[in-house]
């Protein structure tokens, strides 16, 4: 066997052929945000990252609109900006070097209704302060009562977003053609060759000369938050961990494989970044948001427009990288409400009463009870949604 | 007897294929024992979705790449 061979059958076969087990994807996510947090600030900004591309595209337009946190920065030159094009980068490689990469049209009511959903996250984001992956995934981890808060407001919107695709389903269920072929046209397919997985490499070649430029002009920070985002998107796509579909899938087709994973996921964080905040590596604070009705109810909306849109913040942007024309409009849509943040809300953000106040769960509890409650109720989830699976597939055995 | 079948679901995005599999299989289980349904697909997840679900009928499927993000999923009984 040449070394080329042994690397194709034995690497390369195995990272881009099959999709990664769910249960390592969501502890690959975990390690990864484990170590972002150590590095600089755990996985997030996705929405403030979006919103900054709202208002240059509002600039491009002729409007002039103040960005919500700090400066408005070129997007190569950002920090949030390059997370998140580092993780599309990361999504648009993996796609090609497993030849799943399609410009994949839709329905003119499909983008609407991807449009609608990208309108509805970036609503929910604004009331909730902070997309599902900042307000859910990494403040839990943060031991930050917010993120629970979040959890409850998504499993609600996912509900009603649940109803909507289910009733879709049927409806395009009804619609299906069965076309019949001719038998003199059954021929058996070879396997496809496909030139992706060489534009991959070439992509990916561009990807480290990128990231390399940062490195050689002193820019270390936005270097290394670029490869993060890659490795982000990487695992993204290969295990195809889409919170828009575990938020859904409790409600529909009852397989909770997703959402087990992102349990585990998050019991696997909730112990690193403890580590990082009790060990005094980053401040206890770090990534304490605010926890009060805008946050369940910013959770709810966000949840909603989620599940219509076919994906959650970074669902949008990991589609779009993979070819769905209809993300391009959930992004537009996000893109569009996100920037239009200062105009509607000035800098009020998080003031008044119904935002409530950041809680960080060690200071109302201790570390050892904060601990073992998060624990117990993320354990707990992960059983509940697996009762739920279990109870499903025996009522189906029942019926048939 | 014809009795092949193809489906284009292409440009469905996820997750509406699995939730029209139940009325292709229904298809499939009406008609005669040696149909054959092919089901095009273009959505990555649904190539690890909809499997399971024909196997749990206690049908048998094989899935073949047929352009770049594109999959036929042939059914049988």
């Amino acid at each position: 066997m040449t070394l080329s061979k042994y690397f194709h059958e034995k690497i390369f076969k195995k990272l881009f052929d099959k999709t990664w087990p769910k249960w390592l994807g969501g502890i690959l996510l975990a390690l990864l945000n484990i170590l972002l947090f150590a590095y600089l600030m755990p996985l997030g900004g996705i929405y403030p990252a979006v919103s900054e591309w709202g208002i240059w595209t509002y600039k491009l337009a002729g409007l002039e609109i103040k960005p919500p946190f700090g400066s408005l920065e070129l997007p190569h030159l950002s920090i949030k900006s390059i997370l998140s094009l580092g993780l599309m980068s990361g999504v648009f490689v993996s796609s090609l070097l497993s030849r799943q990469f399609k410009l994949r049209k839709d329905t003119p009511g499909g983008y609407l209704q991807g449009f609608a959903g990208g309108v509805l996250i970036g609503i929910g984001s604004f009331l909730a302060g902070a997309c599902n992956v900042a307000g859910f995934y990494s403040s839990i981890m943060s031991l930050s009562l917010s993120g629970f808060y979040m959890m409850i407001g998504l499993i609600g919107g996912g509900y009603f977003g649940a109803q909507i695709m289910m009733w879709q389903g049927r409806k395009k269920a009804e619609r299906l053609t069965f076309e019949l072929i001719p038998e003199s046209r059954d021929s058996a397919l070879k396997e496809y060759k496909s030139n992706q997985p060489k534009i991959g490499f070439f992509i990916t070649f561009i990807l480290i000369v990128i990231a390399l430029t940062y490195f050689l002009n002193g820019k270390q920070i936005l270097g290394s938050m670029f490869l993060f985002g890659i490795a982000f998107g990487v695992v993204f796509q290969r295990s195809a961990l889409c919170m828009a579909a575990a938020f859904r899938e409790i409600f529909t087709t009852k397989n909770n494989g997703i959402m087990r994973s992102i349990m585990l996921s998050l019991i696997v964080g909730v112990i690193g970044f403890s580590i990082i905040k009790a060990g005094g590596f980053k401040p206890e604070h770090a990534f304490v948001l605010l926890a009060g009705w805008h946050t369940i109810i910013g959770g709810f909306v966000f949840g909603l427009g989620m599940v219509i849109a076919g994906g959650c913040a970074i669902g949008i942007l990991w589609r779009s990288a993979e070819g769905y024309i209809r993300h391009w409009f959930s992004l537009l849509g996000g893109m569009l409400v996100a920037g239009l943040w200062v105009p509607v809300y000035g800098f009020n953000v998080g003031k008044g009463w119904l935002y409530g106040t950041p809680v960080f769960l060690p200071d109302k509890l201790g570390w050892g009870y904060a601990l073992i409650i998060v624990l117990t109720i993320l354990t707990a989830f992960y059983f509940f949604v697996r009762w739920i699976e279990i109870t499903a597939s025996k009522r189906k055995e029942l019926s048939k | 007897m014809n009795n092949h079948y193809k489906v284009d679901i292409r440009n469905m995005m996820c997750p509406y294929p699995k939730y029209v599999m139940p009325k292709i299989l229904e298809k499939l289980g009406a008609s005669e024992k040696r149909t054959v349904i092919d089901i095009l697909v273009d959505c990555p997840s649904a190539i690890d979705e909809i499997p399971p679900i024909i196997s749990k009928k206690g049908y048998k499927n094989e899935i073949t790449q047929i352009s770049n993000g594109e999959w036929r999923i042939r059914v049988k009984r």
